[in-house]
Parts: structure tokens; sequence; C-alpha cells
């Protein structure tokens, strides 16, 4: 006898086995339908939770973009109704990242139509032979507030133009409410040294930053309010045409970013 | 024929080989019968894939040795080492006390020469086959086989019909 033969004459007579395979199929059963039950459950909850958190972040972003109508400069009456940040719809607005350093009280609503009526005036008396609109793309959004997990909220509003001698050009508004006092706001982003293009200047009481801005070839100028009562203004206005510069001047958007009706606390 | 009636007829023709399988690797029939268990209920999960191998038994066989080798890892099935090995008694002629014999030469190997053993001289398959089976090289199979057979050797007394 060899090797082969003991293995087989060792395992031979086995004892009557334990195994029932009915029992086998039937407990497999029962975990698929576990499983099944335990991902539907995973599912909905996935689902709630989603349904709770996503319109808290992107509600405000999901409005409709405005009708348009003609007007001087820019096109921009019979809006659609204005978003609010979610969480204050009918309360007051709160702008800005954290604490506001000066609370705003003005209606969310009222603060977005009156905002944005001044900021329309503010382009069609400084840009003039410009038109513009705002249907919501590229870099021109309509008014509304932008809420983000990882930006500021703020009040945002931008103007495409229809292109001259065959360029582009936008101009985008934010103003938020700041956490910091006006000078210490102001000192958190200096002149680089030898920055070109940048300068700093006081309109009534508010600090001016200009930026001479040039990305990818993109030229254009950010401008930066600090403004004494807690409003901070960012305009921003570019040609993205590579090498060419937009139809409008760094003063051009001094006098619309510091013009005093840009306010959060009117 | 459904997947399932499918399935009880493959368990139906093959139990018996996978238990006697398993009981040489582990040596109980108990552990046979839990290692047996454990196979079939991961087969049936893949069935509908598993039925279409061309090699299903091949596939089984895999399955089989995975899970000894992974039950083998287990902390509570750990070998503990004694200093000197049981004294080998002298096995008279007779079925029952020749397969404790068998089983204890078997026990006393390391897991995975034990596999090579079982899948070679038991299921009779070959080299390459019982590489396949292992996930080793064809190499390894041949040199575990021998020192298996040699530690095998070491035990019995020379004229034992092990002997050859």
């Amino acid at each position: 006898m060899d090797l082969r033969d003991e293995l087989y004459e060792a395992s031979a007579a086995p004892p009557p086995t334990t195994i029932d395979v009915d029992r086998l199929i039937a407990g497999e059963h029962r975990r698929a339908r576990g499983l099944r039950l335990l991902g539907g459950v995973a599912a909905v909850a996935v689902l709630a939770a989603g349904a709770m958190t996503l319109p808290r972040y992107f509600g405000e972003s999901q409005a409709p973009p405005p009708v348009l109508a003609a007007s001087s400069g820019v096109t921009t009456t019979s809006r659609a109704p204005l978003p609010c940040p979610t969480p204050v719809a009918t309360g007051p607005v709160v702008l800005g990242g954290g604490q506001p350093w000066h609370p705003v009280t003005e209606d969310c609503g009222a603060a977005i139509e009156r905002l944005t009526n001044a900021v329309d005036a503010l382009i069609a008396r400084e840009l003039p032979g410009l038109k513009g609109h705002n249907a919501g793309v590229d870099k021109s959004a309509p008014p509304r507030f932008i809420r983000d997990p990882h930006m500021v909220t703020a009040y945002n509003y931008g103007v495409e133009f229809e292109p001259v001698n065959g360029r582009r050009s936008f101009v985008s508004v934010i103003i938020q409410a700041g956490a910091d006092r006006p000078g210490v706001a102001a000192s958190a982003l200096p002149c680089r040294q030898g920055e070109k293009g940048c300068s700093r200047q006081v309109i009534d009481g508010a600090i001016v930053q200009v930026h001479g801005q040039s990305m990818n070839g993109a030229r254009g100028y950010q401008i930066n309010v600090y403004r004494q009562d807690g409003t901070q203004i960012v305009v921003i206005g570019r040609c993205p045409d590579p090498g060419y510069d937009p139809p409008y001047t760094a003063d051009q958007l001094v006098r619309i970013a510091a013009a005093p009706e840009l306010t959060l606390y009117p | 024929m459904t997947p399932e009636q499918h399935y009880r007829e493959y368990v139906a023709g093959n139990l018996e080989r996978l238990r006697r399988t398993a009981f040489l690797l582990c040596g109980d029939w108990h552990t046979a019968d839990d290692l047996t268990s454990t196979v079939l209920v991961k087969l049936l999960r893949h069935w509908r894939r598993a039925a279409r191998f061309d090699n299903l038994d091949a596939y089984v066989r895999r399955m089989l040795m995975r899970a000894w080798l992974d039950e083998r890892r287990r902390p509570w099935r750990r070998e503990t080492a004694t200093a000197a090995l049981p004294e080998v008694v002298a096995v008279p002629d007779g079925d029952p006390v020749r397969r404790v014999a068998v089983l204890s030469l078997l026990a006393a190997l390391p897991p995975r020469r034990r596999a090579v053993l079982v899948l070679r001289y038991f299921c009779d398959l070959s080299v390459e086959e019982t590489a396949e089976a292992l996930g080793c090289s064809e190499g390894t199979v041949k040199s575990q086989a021998a020192r298996a057979l040699e530690s095998l050797r070491a035990h019995v007394s020379e004229g034992d019909a092990l002997w050859t």
C-alpha cells in the first residue's frame, strides 16, 4: 500500500455529514434579502440627507435666470423673484463668511433689488456705449447670493458686454459684509513690493485698492474697496481675449466700486 | 434547469469528495464539515458566474485550499510548538490504527506541505494543477512535496509500506 492508498483509506467511511444544502440555500437567501433591505435603507438615508443638505448650499444658485429687456446700459428689467440665502429667506440679510463685523439688518430681497438697480445705473453712467446682459453665461451672473461652504456668502452680479471690435469683456461685482474692521481688512491685502499696476487711494473715507490683472493673457483690473461702514466691494473687469485690454479703464471701475450707493448699510 | 437546481446537483455529486479532501487537510471531520460549508456558501453566492467555468472542480478546490489556509491563520487554530515530536508508536496491522497513524503523520506537516500531498496523492492532480490550486509555482510544489515525503519517511520505519 502506498501513500495514495493510505490517504484514501484514512478518509474512507466518513461519518454522516452535518451539511444541509437546503439550510445553506435558505441562509443565503436570508442574507441576500437582508443586504437588499440594508442597501435600500442606506439609499433612502443618503437621499434624505442629500435633500436636506444640498439646498442649504446650492439652493440659491438654482434660481432661474432673469428675463431680459432693453434699458440704457444693462438689460435687466422684468426679473424673476430674486433668490436669497436659504436660512434667512425672510429675515435680515447676513452676508460674508463668518460673523460680519457690523450686522446687516436690511431685508434680503430688498437688498438685492436696491443693489442691482444701483449697479445697473452705475454701469450705464460710467461705461456709456457698452451694452451688457446678465443672462448668467460665462462670467455674467444674474444678481444673487452665492452660498458655498468654501467661500464667503456675498451679493454677486455679473454683466457680460457685447463685443467691441470683436473683443469680449465683462464686469463682475461682489458686495459683502466684512468680517474685519476696514483698517485691518485693507492691510490684509497690501500691494506687493514692486507690483505693477497696484495702487491705493482714499475716496470719501473708503480705502480703494487697484490691481492690474493679467491671467493667462487676459488683461483687466480688480478694484477692492473697504468702506468705513464695513461693506467690502470687489469689482473685477477683464477682457477674456488674450492680449487685449478691456474697453474701459481702471478709473472707470474705481468710480463704480467707490460709489456710495453700493453699501449694505443704507 | 434553474441555477439552484444545477447547484444542488453539483453539490450532491461532489460533497463527499470535498469532505474527504477537507478531512485530510485538517484531520477532523467537524472542521472538515465547517470548511466544506464555507466553500459551498461562497460557491452559492457566485454560482451564476462559477457555473460557466470550464473547470469548476479546480475552482472549488482552490476555494477549499484558501479556506483551509485562511483557517490555519486564525489565532485559535495555530499549532503549538513542542520541544520533541510525539513518540511514534509501532503500528500493528488493522485499519483504524493505521488510519490514525497516517493522519498523525499528516498533522505533523506544515499546512502547505500537507495541502501539496493531499492534492497530489489524493486528488490526483498534476504538479501544474497543484501549483494553480495553491497559487504558487511548480517548483515550489515539487520542493514542498519532496520535503513532505522526506518528513513522512523520517517517521516511518524502513520496510513500512509508506517508505516506498
